[in-house]
């Protein structure tokens, strides 16, 4: 395997930059290493070729380049023992020097191409705020095709190679999570995973989840709940969501029973289980099932009429303390007008997460959702950061002749209407990514732009503000590198929000 | 009135006894004793008694007929016939002046002496008074003819009567054979014939008499039988109608033609016996064969009847029903025999899918057929051009136009979503679409599919949804609707249930009629007109149809109109009537079907024309199978009937009053977009600018927020 790493290293192995990565594969199959080393070879063949690439672009190759000694550590896994220690020796070398800069690893497009700019509105918003940043200097914003890997390899090896960076903010898709937390291990570079994650196995402790999820809501939620009293608790959610994954590790914290009924987004699944949580299926009430048909023949027969039994219904009954839809305002809405139709009269305690956000949660007002709770991470819209804006001008109106009326300019208040409650829905997305950008290098520049500091240095000192449970602003979660965002509690009363204080709103720990 | 036979008795009873007295004071005084007796006894004696007897006998009947005499209504009688009015048929008339058809209890052709042709009247007389011009009402040759004949058949073959008699007998005495029926008819027609001239006598008899088929008069009969005016008939034909006066019946050649024959012959006979004819006429007359031709009194085909018929109910409401029979009045319609004929044609297009769903249907329908029935309406007149009320008027003349009572299913939206518009909703606004429970037992049905999904009014509207639909008038109030539609022209009794909302309340079709022909005229409901006017016989105009601005009445504004005619016109162009999709830019409407497809409808309109069309069972049962819905059913004679009537008037589209704009907007969620269908909003109105929430929901690979998972 060294014969390999030399026949790469060697001059004249690499006579021209395309054929590199071709040759290296080539002679991977003739030799036949081992299967892990093709396996990590695989995997690090575009960051292999970009820093190569690289490297040529910058002079002669030469093994004392720091290129060489990052290569080695690419390799970690298939060297021999004494190999591999003088790697490590190369790696913790390179380990140690970074510029002060912070690399941002952003899709050209995620979801949508405004959500990336509002991502970055955010980060240099972040920038201006911070005394000594200095946005040409201290931040490097690098963008690939998302679905494209080699892409992403290329851009991680400039950001390292070229910019020396200090921090990683990236992630922003969860497949992009695992080639950035081997980053993470093999340098000890602090890494900020933008995307949520479904689990948090195997995770290096230079990663730290950034993203809000709807773990933290949860929680809030049953802290809130569990403050109120409640502990009878029946969880909706659609096949594939995670809440109830979430749940089950927090019931037992918070002495809570939950049953949890899952659906299909199809009407006959979502009537099947309001049906089960209203107790209307003849098996969940035999009894009286059996009594009320008996009562309705008889009534028929007194009629001279035939009974049909589609006829018969069992008045709605809720037994719980709280019904959690985890799912959006739409489905929310068709929930309750399916509780109707099975002729619920009265409200029940309804609560939802922050998908619940939207004016058609009260637009038309249906009364069954007096007293809803709702969590969310932002708070009052018109309470945001000033340069938080609306990144995107109104769509043009279009005639139904085919006529564009001129479009309105863009207003920046536009948030501030219903009493900073709700936005246009458009908006809603690139507003959180300006949060996100501004919290997250916010964060990272607090720490990276300390004179002096290793960058091994900046994984301990995270470390310390998740133990000490204070991360900024934000708080953390203990068990692993999670940033913890504060959250807020919304009421729905007579058709309108109510925000509560924040106060009501503190987390318990669990 | 009680007879009081015994009065006349007394006075008898005086009268003999001072003759008796009187007797004996007149006789010699000798005579009153021993001679007496002797005189007593002879034959003078007895002849004076019985002479007596004769005298008081004769006196008594004398008294007894001028009795009977002074106390018959003898003038009354005689002016009941002179001043006998003949009945006239009622005629239809289309609205080109075609005739249609003609209405009556007995069919007359009253008809002048003058144009009666000759060599008939000269066959009437020679068959029943060849002695009329020189009698007196009477004629005692005839009547000696008769006895002697009688005597001879020693039963009573021959009446002796002339045509006077005949007269007289027709009007106003039983042609039971008394003799005191003879009598009065004697004197009578003795009465007559010094009241009126010979002509006028015959006149009335040619005129008056039965001859068979409902017929009265020659020039009836002569079109019943032969299908021609009298002057058209020839001499053998003449003489076969003079036959008919004897015995109508007997000699009906419908009924026995070889009887008919022997009495021409016998007329012919009769003319050769007075000279009328000459022999060798009278044997070239014998051998011309008699062609009968039926006219059954109408000349348009069957299905033009229905129209006819609700012509007529409304003929008698605006003159009685008593004026009108048999007046000779003609009522001018509105309908046209083109539209009509357009109409079934498009009908008879549709039987060959008709009887499908009825052979699919086989079992439901127990023997049963599928009706049809339409109506078109001029717009711009407010008239009725085109009514068929079913498949076939000679099987059932019952009209499903105007007399059924049917359910119109979404016939009916219209009337909640106007007046929805009216108090304030737009066609952008969004429905959650899932099951309702009304009142905790009426739960309308929608289709399955449309569930858990969102809706604009206007989807709601041109797909049908029946849940959106409820739930709109529920919150707009039941009553208040009601009182729309009754506004709209909805005449029958609306339900005060749910139901009625998607059209469970029975209406007819003119009710629909009524209602669209607001919805195409403005906002103004027009009170349709089938009668554009009425002449009486004697020419003159008794009755015309108000003029189209007196007949309508403003319902809703222009403006909320043509909201609804732009989705009206949706319908057609996407919505459930999307096969009519070529004729949405000229027309609007909206399909209607109950449930179990029991009645399945149509209803449609452009600026020109609105037809009408219901297909279903007769009763109201169920159709399973065969795919039965207004769209597959009704919508198809729809088209037939307006692509015709498009090309032969080129309607203008409907224009755009001021105050109203048009939007292409997202039909599920409402918001503006450059790729979703057209509506039309007030001025002051306008669909959201932006996606909704629930929209981007929607959208493949939208995230709607930044944080948690992505969806």
């Amino acid at each position: 395997m060294l014969v390999l790493v030399m026949l790469l290293w060697s001059p004249s192995a690499y006579a021209t930059a395309e054929n590199q990565g071709t040759i290296v594969e080539q002679r991977l199959k003739k030799r036949g290493p081992k299967r892990t080393c093709r396996y990590v070879m695989n995997r690090f063949a575009n960051m292999v070729r970009k820093l190569v690439e690289l490297s040529e672009s910058r002079g002669a190759l030469h093994h004392q380049q720091p290129w060489h000694k990052l290569l080695d550590a690419s390799f970690l896994s298939c060297f021999s023992k004494k190999e591999a220690r003088w790697l490590l020796g190369v790696a913790a070398q390179i380990r140690a020097e970074h510029n002060h800069k912070i690399g941002i690893i952003i899709p050209y497009k995620l979801f949508e191409k405004k959500l990336v700019d509002s991502f970055i509105h955010g980060a240099i918003n972040a920038c201006k705020e911070d005394s000594i940043c200095v946005e040409s200097q201290h931040l490097v914003v690098k963008r690939y095709h998302h679905h494209s890997r080699a892409d992403l390899e290329k851009v991680a090896a400039e950001l390292l190679y070229d910019h020396g960076v200090t921090l990683i903010v990236g992630g922003f898709h969860p497949p992009t999570h695992e080639f950035l937390n081997e980053i993470a291990t093999i340098f000890s570079l602090p890494v900020f995973l933008m995307a949520p994650r479904a689990h948090h196995d195997g995770l290096s402790r230079h990663t730290f989840l950034f993203s809000p999820s709807e773990k933290h809501l949860l929680a809030r939620l049953l802290s809130f709940f569990k403050s109120q009293n409640k502990s009878k608790m029946v969880l909706l959610e659609p096949a594939g969501g995670v809440t109830q994954g979430f749940l089950s590790s927090m019931i037992d914290a918070y002495n809570m029973t939950v049953e949890t009924h899952t659906y299909h987004k199809s009407y006959p699944s979502m009537l099947n289980v309001a049906k089960e949580v209203l107790e209307l299926h003849p098996h969940q009430r035999k009894d009286e099932w059996d009594q009320l048909v008996a009562q309705k023949r008889a009534e028929s027969e007194e009629l001279g009429q035939e009974l049909k039994i589609e006829d018969v219904f069992l008045e709605p009954k809720f037994r719980h303390d709280v019904l959690l839809i985890a799912d959006n305002a739409k489905m929310v809405r068709h929930y309750v007008k399916i509780f109707r139709y099975l002729r619920l009269k009265k409200p029940i305690p309804l609560a939802g997460m922050h998908l619940w956000r939207a004016e058609d949660l009260l637009q038309p007002w249906d009364n069954l959702l007096e007293g809803a709770y709702f969590a969310d991470f932002i708070g009052l819209y018109n309470a945001l950061p000033s340069f938080v804006k609306p990144m995107r001008s109104p769509a043009e109106v279009v005639l139904a002749s085919g006529e564009a009326v001129a479009k309105k300019p863009e207003e920046p208040g536009d948030f501030a209407l219903s009493g900073g409650y709700f936005i246009d829905p458009a908006q809603m997305a690139s507003i959180d990514f300006q949060l996100l950008g501004y919290r997250a290098i916010n964060q990272a520049l607090s720490l990276a732009l300390i004179p002096g500091i290793k960058r091994t240095q900046i994984t301990g000192r995270l470390q310390a503000l998740v133990r000490q449970n204070q991360l900024g602003s934000m708080k953390t979660l203990s068990t692993v590198n999670e940033v913890y965002w504060p959250i807020h509690l919304f009421k729905v009363t007579r058709g309108q929000l109510r925000h509560l204080p924040q106060s009501s709103s503190l987390p318990k720990s669990p | 009135m009680k007879k009081k036979p015994a009065r006349f008795l007394p006075v008898l009873a005086r009268v003999l006894t001072a003759t008796a007295q009187q007797t004996k004071k007149l006789l010699p005084k000798s005579q009153k004793t021993g001679t007496c007796r002797s005189f007593h006894r002879s034959f003078g004696f007895y002849l004076c008694h019985l002479s007596l007897f004769f005298l008081v006998v004769t006196g008594l009947l004398g008294f007894k007929a001028h009795k009977w005499y002074a106390a018959e209504p003898w003038e009354e009688q005689i002016q009941k016939i002179t001043n006998y009015q003949t009945t006239r048929s009622t005629k239809f008339y289309n609205a080109a002046g075609k005739l249609m058809s003609e209405s009556y209890s007995a069919y007359r052709l009253p008809t002048s002496l003058e144009d009666i042709p000759t060599s008939l009247i000269d066959a009437v007389l020679a068959a029943e008074d060849k002695n009329f011009y020189s009698h007196r009402g009477l004629d005692p040759s005839a009547i000696l003819r008769a006895a002697l004949a009688n005597l001879t058949a020693m039963k009573v073959t021959q009446g002796g009567s002339t045509i006077t008699q005949q007269l007289v007998r027709f009007h106003l005495l039983s042609r039971e054979k008394k003799l005191i029926r003879k009598i009065k008819e004697a004197i009578l027609a003795y009465h007559l014939e010094k009241r009126l001239s010979k002509d006028q006598i015959l006149e009335m008899y040619l005129n008056h008499l039965f001859l068979g088929q409902n017929s009265y008069g020659v020039a009836s009969v002569s079109m019943r039988l032969f299908s021609r005016p009298l002057h058209k008939l020839r001499l053998h034909e003449h003489a076969l109608i003079a036959g008919l006066f004897q015995a109508p019946s007997r000699y009906n050649p419908f009924k026995n033609k070889k009887l008919a024959r022997k009495r021409q012959v016998m007329v012919l006979k009769a003319m050769l016996k007075t000279g009328k004819i000459s022999k060798a006429t009278f044997q070239s007359e014998v051998k011309k064969p008699l062609k009968y031709r039926f006219y059954g009194g109408q000349s348009m085909t069957s299905y033009h009847m229905y129209a006819v018929d609700y012509a007529r109910a409304q003929a008698e409401k605006i003159l009685g029903e008593s004026n009108l029979r048999d007046k000779g009045y003609q009522i001018h319609t509105t309908l046209s025999s083109a539209t009509t004929d357009v109409l079934a044609r498009a009908i008879a297009n549709m039987n060959p899918h008709f009887e499908k769903i009825e052979r699919l249907n086989e079992k439901t329908l127990d023997g049963e057929s599928i009706q049809a029935a339409g109506m078109v309406m001029n717009v711009r007149k407010g008239t009725i051009e085109a009514m068929i009320g079913g498949r076939n008027y000679g099987e059932s003349h019952f009209n499903r136009s105007t007399q059924a009572m049917r359910s119109p299913g979404s016939l009916f939206k219209p009337i909640i979503y106007s007046y929805a518009l009216m108090s304030g909703y737009k066609w952008s606004d969004t429905f959650y679409l899932a099951p309702i429970t009304i009142a905790d037992t009426y739960r309308p049905r929608s289709n399955e599919k449309d569930y858990l999904s969102e809706t604009t009014l206007l989807r709601a509207f041109t797909s049908s949804i029946n849940v959106t639909t409820v739930e709109v008038g529920k919150k707009l109030g039941l009553e208040k609707i009601i009182n729309h539609a009754q506004k709209l022209g909805v005449r029958s009794p609306i339900k005060t249930e749910y139901g009625s909302l998607i059209g469970q309340s029975e209406v007819s079709q003119l009710d629909m009629v009524r209602m669209y022909s607001a919805f195409a005229n403005q906002g103004k409901m027009i009170e349709p007109a089938i009668i554009s006017h009425i002449i009486d016989p004697s020419g003159h105009e008794v009755y015309r149809t108000k003029e189209l601005a007196r007949r309508t009445s403003k319902v809703m504004s222009p403006e909320i109109n043509f909201l609804m005619v732009k989705a009206m016109s949706s319908v057609l162009k996407h919505g459930t009537a999307r096969s009519a999709a070529h004729l949405a830019h000229l027309a609007a409407g909206k399909t209607g079907t109950s449930n179990d497809s029991v009645d399945n409808w149509f209803c449609g309109f452009t600026s020109h024309y609105l037809t009408v069309v219901w297909v279903g069972p007769e009763t109201s049962k169920p159709l399973h199978r065969g795919r039965g819905a207004g769209a597959t059913l009704a919508l198809p004679i729809w088209k037939e009937t307006m692509e015709h009537l498009t090309s032969q008037s080129s309607p203008e589209p409907f224009t755009a009053p001021q105050g109203v704009r048009p939007y292409i907007i997202d039909t599920r969620y409402g918001h503006r977009t450059s790729r979703g269908f057209e509506a039309w909003f007030l001025a002051h109105h306008s669909p959201p600018a932006k996606p909704t929430y629930l929209k981007l929901i929607n959208l493949p690979g939208k995230v709607l927020r930044g944080f948690g998972t992505r969806p």
